[in-house]
């Protein structure tokens, strides 16, 4: 079947968890009018635009394109621009902000972090620092961290060892999910199930940029 | 190689732009919405100086008459009939930008001959009476950047058709069409073997048939029948060769587009619905054969499709190193107007796997 793009404004993220995290954002916000597409990744974002301009061009007035930073939010944030600029398409000066021209206005938002993974699952748990469980996800964590042995970037598996999580974040964020009253183990399903705080200031910069859509 | 093409007033195509064409271009599009056009545009500016080029166009749209006057011969070509607008055809490679122009002229005085006509050494008949007349031409107007322009008349009167040219360059480009229906005819086909034929391209032939639409192949060879030259394919496991003509028309299109692509070496190549008489499994082999064929023999091709087969070929049949040298171009109505959307391979892809509209 067919993945139609049927509002005038689209969210452009990079995988389903996303999906359902800003689904349950824009829910929030109370924002209607929405699509969110799912890009399918990074390396996708220069065909898949592509293709969504020229499949959707005449219909959507705006659109916005939400990113992990993998650790740079300057170079993701000119990935994109550039990418932009090759479709001819109105470009933001800075990110969390909109470009207009009289065809359409752009949006480019990137969540920062450090690791290559994880971002979303950063940004969740921020805003859960003063939940319960919490106390007893950190101690997990220290638990973890003194009982399995911490693999550097590039060091060779040795057989027989036993690593610490390769993202401290996924590994966090899983360990609260862990918690839940009822199980759910996708931070952007959590999200729908108001396993996060949507309310948490912390996400008051994303919640401006979504709304401005 | 072109890249980008601009044409104005050509049938359907009142303005319209198409940029970033690839090696091997596809387009697609609704119904009537101008593909064939689009390619006989871009013929028309390889074949400007054949005092045919305008007769061939119906030929290929399987009009077998024409009045000889321009009402009939040149309207048609001109966006809404109407001849007072100049059609133009806008090329532009890496380097150059070449322009073609073809615009009435109500004043064209023909050049003038002497009244007196016979054969050299027999009595002639003296008349000095005859002068110069205005009469209708199509004007051809054809320029490179800057330089001089090249011009040509089309002129319809009493004795038919002709084209008078002032200045033509030494070398002009070549270019070929394959039209939607009707095969090319065997001589054309049997000409375009015996160039490859001696110079030893024939096995070339024969594998790109062979990978594509006829594994049984072991060789072809020309036979003369009266004062005909007929294609005859050679099969596995039969002791007598047979004519290409009765083999079924996948085979006898594919080797015509073959035939072509291998002898139009630094020109162009037009195939109109390029899918006629392929098995949609042989497809992606087909695609492959003719974007190596086209790298190979360094043409330029352009191709219609309504298949959406075809396109999953194209995307599924081209290996990473070839997928750059192939373009699909998705021709849409918009506004009352034609437009050319350009998908590079990678974004084809995309388009596809999410059933998005391309064709």
């Amino acid at each position: 079947m067919a993945e139609s793009i049927t509002q005038p404004k689209v969210l452009l993220v990079e995988g389903k968890d996303e999906v359902n995290f800003f689904g349950a954002l824009l829910k929030n916000c109370g924002v209607e009018n929405v699509d969110i597409w799912e890009v399918g990744g990074k390396d996708k974002f220069p065909n898949e635009l592509a293709a969504f301009l020229l499949s959707f061009d005449k219909q959507v007035q705006s659109y916005a394109i939400i990113r992990d930073a993998d650790g740079n939010q300057a170079a993701a944030f000119q990935s994109i621009t550039d990418l932009l600029k090759k479709n001819k398409e109105p470009v933001p000066t800075k990110h969390a902000d909109y470009g207009n021209t009289d065809k359409r206005r752009v949006g480019v938002f990137i969540m920062s972090g450090n690791q290559e993974e994880g971002m979303l699952e950063d940004l969740c748990l921020q805003t859960v620092t003063d939940h319960p469980a919490m106390n007893c996800v950190d101690g997990y964590l220290a638990c973890l961290e003194h009982s399995l042995m911490i693999r550097q970037p590039n060091q060779p598996k040795e057989p027989g060892c036993f690593y610490f999580p390769k993202n401290r974040s996924k590994a966090k964020a899983q360990a609260f999910l862990a918690g839940m009253h009822e199980s759910v183990t996708a931070v952007g399903l959590a999200a729908q199930r108001g396993c996060w705080n949507l309310d948490h200031p912390v996400l008051d910069g994303l919640k401006t940029f979504i709304k401005a859509l | 190689m072109i890249k980008q093409v601009q044409i104005r007033h050509f049938k359907g195509l009142s303005e319209f732009e198409v940029r970033d064409l690839a090696r091997v271009t596809l387009l697609g599009g609704r119904n009537n919405v101008g593909k064939t056009s689009f390619l006989e545009a871009l013929f028309l500016y390889f074949d400007r100086h054949n005092a045919d080029a305008l007769l061939r166009q119906y030929a290929w749209r399987n009009v077998p008459f024409v009045s000889l006057n321009p009402d009939a011969m040149w309207a048609p070509m001109f966006s809404k009939y109407d001849m007072e607008q100049a059609i133009e055809i806008i090329v532009r490679d890496d380097k150059h930008t070449a322009s073609l122009k073809l615009q009435l002229n109500r004043e064209y005085v023909r050049r003038v001959q002497s009244g007196i006509s016979g054969s050299p050494g027999m009595p002639a008949k003296i008349d000095t009476q005859v002068k110069s007349m205005p009469s209708l031409s199509l004007d051809v107007i054809h320029r490179v950047d800057r330089q001089e322009p090249q011009l040509a008349h089309h002129v319809i009167d009493r004795q038919g058709i002709s084209l008078e040219i002032e200045n033509v360059p030494p070398y002009l480009e070549m270019a070929c069409f394959l039209a939607a229906t009707g095969r090319v005819s065997a001589q054309e086909d049997a000409v375009r073997f015996g160039q490859l034929d001696v110079v030893g391209k024939l096995q070339e032939v024969v594998h790109f048939l062979k990978e594509t639409v006829e594994p049984r192949l072991v060789g072809l060879s020309a036979v003369a029948v009266g004062d005909q030259t007929f294609i005859h394919a050679q099969l596995e496991g039969l002791e007598r060769k047979i004519p290409v003509a009765f083999m079924g028309d996948g085979m006898g299109r594919l080797l015509s587009v073959i035939l072509v692509m291998m002898t139009t070496r630094d020109g162009c190549v037009f195939i109109d619905e390029i899918e006629n008489g392929i098995h949609y499994s042989a497809l992606p082999k087909v695609w492959e054969g003719i974007v190596k064929a086209a790298k190979q023999f360094n043409c330029q091709v352009f191709a219609t499709t309504h298949s959406y087969e075809c396109l999953q070929a194209a995307v599924q049949g081209l290996p990473e190193d070839l997928q750059n040298e192939f373009c699909y171009v998705r021709l849409e109505r918009l506004d009352g107007r034609i437009e050319g959307k350009t998908y590079s391979h990678g974004v084809l892809g995309a388009a596809l796997e999410r059933n998005w509209e391309v064709r």
